[in-house]
């Protein structure tokens, strides 16, 4: 089986070192690809210009998507991909160090797939890097991912 | 022949009588006549007296004793009609009543005649003849005796008739001279006098010589009636109708004058022809001075009446206005319009108006008004206080009473007067509206169509009306100002309200930028957190080789450094939203909340080897989901924390209910928490509870603020967070929650 394709939208530099070395020491096995905001995001997903060649550039098998960057945001992107973009199957992750309430209604009603908070500590974030990489190993994704994630590992993961 | 001896013989007789110089001398010629011509020894006249009895009026030869006997006797009754001689030839041989009989025999007659004596076929008396020896009366001696009654009875009758008459006029002229109270003189047609009585000179003053003769009329009379041709109008009055009055003033000889009543007649001769007049008169100055006097007491009664009526009118009115007045609800305007009803009723005005002190002003306007037309109306709206009586009465503070416009100084030369004058004023009063402490209020005028000047009752009850007034007037002023105040105060408390609103949605609004605003600097925040925590892991787990134990240290100092910092802006921005946003309550089961929160702890609780039970039978509660998810495990995370070292936490989870019987206690519910912990100062129980404040035995773990946020989340949620702790013993941390109604 190939390792699922995942497109990391993210302009901060630090947390994409950190993701792909939590990937590594949890294990998580994403071919993962990097985009640096928002634009970025849709043209490669577009498969504009310099994103044209597909064997280079492949449709991702989902996005991790950070909602706080510059020109075009998360929220952007995700009615980008869920309307004109036409990728309603893609699974978007919508990613933030966020966690007030407006920001999880607003990724839920955009049709984001699951509405995931950064961990402040590295042994979490490896932890969610594994749970995330098993979603995409499992067969099919039918199951909401979040509920597969426990739900209240740390106190501070809430939602109201 | 016989019959012409006779009346020889009566001719004598005639002449005789006619010689007699009066009635007494007649009846003794006609006794001579009688005796020489019938040869008879005695004789007598007889006559019905006034009261119908026969008396001797003469007699010859009769005595005294005779005469009485038998006076008073009479064949005929008085008025006895047609009577015929009744001849007695012997006494002796005729049945006389006894007594005559006797009277008769004692005087020695034998024989007599009764000769009745008649006017007009009237018996008025008789004559009698006697005879000392029977004697037959022949038919010459009964002729003779018929002519000389007849005679008699006639020259009788003339003398008593000549009689009355004398004494008549006598009678007439002594009741003339005798009337004293009565002036009586007769005129000629001119109006000179001609006869007249002691009245005259009694009531009038003058002597006979200046009155009768005299030019009279215009001395009598009063010089203005005399003027006014009065005196020949009576006289032309008395020549038309017979009589007329004569009541009126009339003048003495001294000029003073009385009051006449009586009447001027006009005398006619026996051809109608007129021939001068009467006048009676009597001096009636008493009496009609009385007259005067009870007309004059009959008219100080009658005012004396109207003004009671009056009276009891203006107080009956005032009366009605009292009870008016104090009637709740009351208009002011139109108790204003009631007032000037009754100065007008009271003042018996034609118009008025009432005027009230303008506050802004200064001035008076008129609020109330009868009778004025529009033109009056407009110009004193504007001009009243300049010059017109109200204004006067406005600065002296007391009445005017004006009784002629004209003549006024007030009104002299001002517009108003020829205001007025339209308005048909010639008199007004104006009469200040006083208040209790001597300020005008307003001012009641009354206006009058004629010079007129109220009388002192009228203008007393006027003041008694002005006393009500401005009494009234002062507290509806009050009532005004008390009005005004509520109004203002409700405008001003509809303004707070209105500024309040501003202020708590901009304060909202600033509230909500100011979260924004902090979100996203929490946010930003994060990032150099996590990656200062990232790296420092990398570094020890990945790249310990390189790394001496001293810079591990460091490195984890730093990693706990940035995870601190992150706990302190998580806690931070979940006070501050726990102390305002809206936390939506619902029925919970608390238990799967505990649960919850206890599967997250599950790694530290193995750790530290602690041991967590949850007891109890949990009611529903009504709770904010997270916020009592977040309480929870805030004092759970605190209990695994807080024990002395080397010590393994014991925690037990339980409901308890709240103390106290009452029903209100009844619905709560707490929810505790006790630890075998280091325990909380008695005297910081309620300190701990605030932001950033720890207790003096807790080491500086943690943030300081999540008990805090406990207290904080409980209050959003309608309860209660408090501690129970002995210390040393371990703490019993509790919420206290509503029971969800079920």
């Amino acid at each position: 089986m190939n390792d699922p394709i995942l497109l990391y939208v993210e302009d901060n530099l630090d947390d994409r070192v950190l993701f792909d070395h939590a990937c590594r020491e949890g294990n998580a096995r994403f071919r993962l690809l990097t985009v640096e905001d928002g634009q970025q995001a849709v043209d490669y997903l577009a498969g504009a210009s310099r994103y044209a060649d597909r064997s280079q550039f492949p449709i991702p098998d989902g996005v991790l998507l950070d909602i706080k960057m510059p020109i075009l945001d998360g929220f952007d992107v995700l009615r980008w991909i869920r309307g004109e973009g036409g990728l309603s199957k893609l699974p978007v992750f919508v990613y933030t160090s966020s966690y007030q309430h407006a920001d999880i209604q607003r990724a839920y009603a955009g049709k984001a797939t699951a509405f995931l908070t950064k961990p402040s500590e590295f042994r979490a974030l490896i932890r969610l890097a594994s749970a995330l990489y098993e979603c995409f190993s499992s067969v099919e994704i039918k199951v909401d991912p979040l509920t597969a994630l426990p739900q209240y590992k740390r106190p501070q993961v809430d939602d109201f | 022949m016989l019959c012409c001896v006779v009346e020889q013989e009566l001719y004598e007789l005639l002449e005789a009588v006619n010689r007699a110089g009066s009635l007494k001398a007649v009846y003794e010629s006609a006794m001579d006549f009688i005796r020489s011509a019938l040869k008879c020894d005695k004789v007598a006249i007889l006559l019905f007296d006034e009261a119908g009895v026969m008396r001797f009026v003469a007699s010859r030869e009769l005595s005294e004793k005779y005469r009485s006997g038998v006076e008073g006797h009479s064949p005929w009754r008085v008025g006895a009609e047609h009577a015929e001689p009744i001849w007695i030839p012997d006494t002796e041989l005729e049945g006389l009543e006894a007594h005559i009989a006797e009277s008769v025999k004692a005087e020695r007659i034998r024989a007599l005649g009764f000769i009745p004596l008649q006017v007009g076929g009237f018996v008025i008396g008789k004559f009698m003849v006697y005879f000392g020896a029977p004697h037959e009366f022949t038919a010459r001696e009964r002729r003779l005796t018929e002519g000389i009654a007849i005679q008699l009875a006639l020259a009788i009758q003339r003398w008593q008739m000549a009689e009355e008459l004398r004494r008549g006029k006598e009678q007439y002229r002594i009741m003339i001279e005798q009337v004293k109270d009565y002036a009586i003189f007769s005129t000629d047609t001119a109006g000179r006098p001609i006869v007249w009585n002691e009245g005259v000179q009694r009531i009038l003053g003058f002597s006979e010589t200046e009155f009768v003769g005299r030019e009279v009329t215009p001395i009598i009379f009063t010089p203005e009636d005399f003027a006014a041709g009065i005196p020949q109008k009576e006289f032309d009055n008395a020549a038309r109708t017979g009589s007329a009055s004569n009541n009126r003033w009339m003048r003495r000889k001294d000029g003073t004058r009385f009051w006449a009543e009586g009447v001027t007649t006009a005398l006619r001769d026996e051809g109608a022809r007129l021939i001068g007049f009467s006048k009676v008169f009597k001096d009636s100055t008493a009496s009609w001075q009385s007259a005067e006097d009870l007309k004059a007491s009959q008219r100080e009664l009658t005012a004396l009446k109207d003004r009671l009526a009056a009276d009891l009118s203006a107080m009956t009115r005032l009366q009605n206005l009292a009870a008016l007045a104090v009637r709740p609800g009351v208009d002011f305007r139109s108790l204003l319009g009631e007032v000037l009803d009754a100065a007008i009723a009271i003042t018996a005005a034609d118009k008025g108006n009432v005027q009230m002190l303008d506050p802004v002003t200064g001035g008076l306007r008129i609020a109330a008004h009868r009778g004025f037309g529009p033109a009056f109306l407009e110009f004193f709206e504007h001009v009243c206080e300049q010059a017109a009586s109200c204004g006067a009465a406005m600065r002296s503070r007391e009445r005017i009473l004006i009784e002629d416009i004209t003549k006024s100084r007030v009104f002299q030369g001002t517009p108003s007067l020829q205001m007025l004058l339209n308005e048909n004023v010639r008199a007004v009063q104006s009469t200040p509206l006083v208040d209790r402490t001597g300020k005008v209020l307003g001012m009641i005028s009354t206006h009058f169509g004629r010079f007129h000047r109220p009388s002192e009752n009228e203008l007393r009850f006027l003041d008694i009306l002005a006393r009500q007034a401005a009494d009234w007037l002062e507290r509806s002023h009050a009532d005004q100002a008390v009005r005004h105040a509520k109004e203002q105060l409700a405008t001003a408390n509809q303004e707070l309200d209105r500024k309040v609103q501003e202020r708590t949605s901009s304060l909202n609004a600033t509230l909500q930028s100011l979260e924004t605003l902090l979100y996203s600097i929490a946010h930003d925040l994060r990032a150099p957190n996590r990656a200062m925590q990232g790296y420092a892991h990398l570094l020890i787990e990945s790249h310990a080789n390189g790394l001496n134990d001293k810079a591990k240290f460091f490195l984890h100092r730093i990693a706990e450094a940035a995870l601190k910092n992150e706990a302190m802006i998580r806690d931070l921005l979940e006070y501050g939203r726990l102390a305002h946003a809206e936390l939506h309550c619902a029925p919970l089961d608390p238990a799967l909340n505990i649960h919850a929160v206890l599967q997250g702890f599950e790694l530290e609780i193995a750790e530290k080897g602690a041991r967590v039970k949850v007891s109890g039978q949990w009611p529903k509660v009504s709770a904010n989901d997270s916020a009592l998810t977040h309480v929870l495990a805030n004092l759970v995370s605190n209990a695994l924390k807080y024990v002395p070292p080397g010590v393994r936490p014991q925690i037990e989870i339980f409901p308890a209910s709240v103390n106290g019987s009452t029903h209100e206690s009844n619905g709560w519910v707490r929810l505790c928490i006790r630890d075998n912990g280091i325990g909380v100062p008695a005297e910081q129980k309620e300190s701990i509870f605030d932001l950033f404040q720890r207790a003096s035995n807790a080491s500086a773990q943690g943030t300081g603020m999540g008990l805090a946020i406990v207290r904080k989340a409980a209050e959003r949620m309608g309860g209660q967070a408090g501690v129970d702790s002995t210390l040393g013993k371990g703490s019993t941390f509790w919420v206290a929650l509503k029971k969800a109604s079920s």
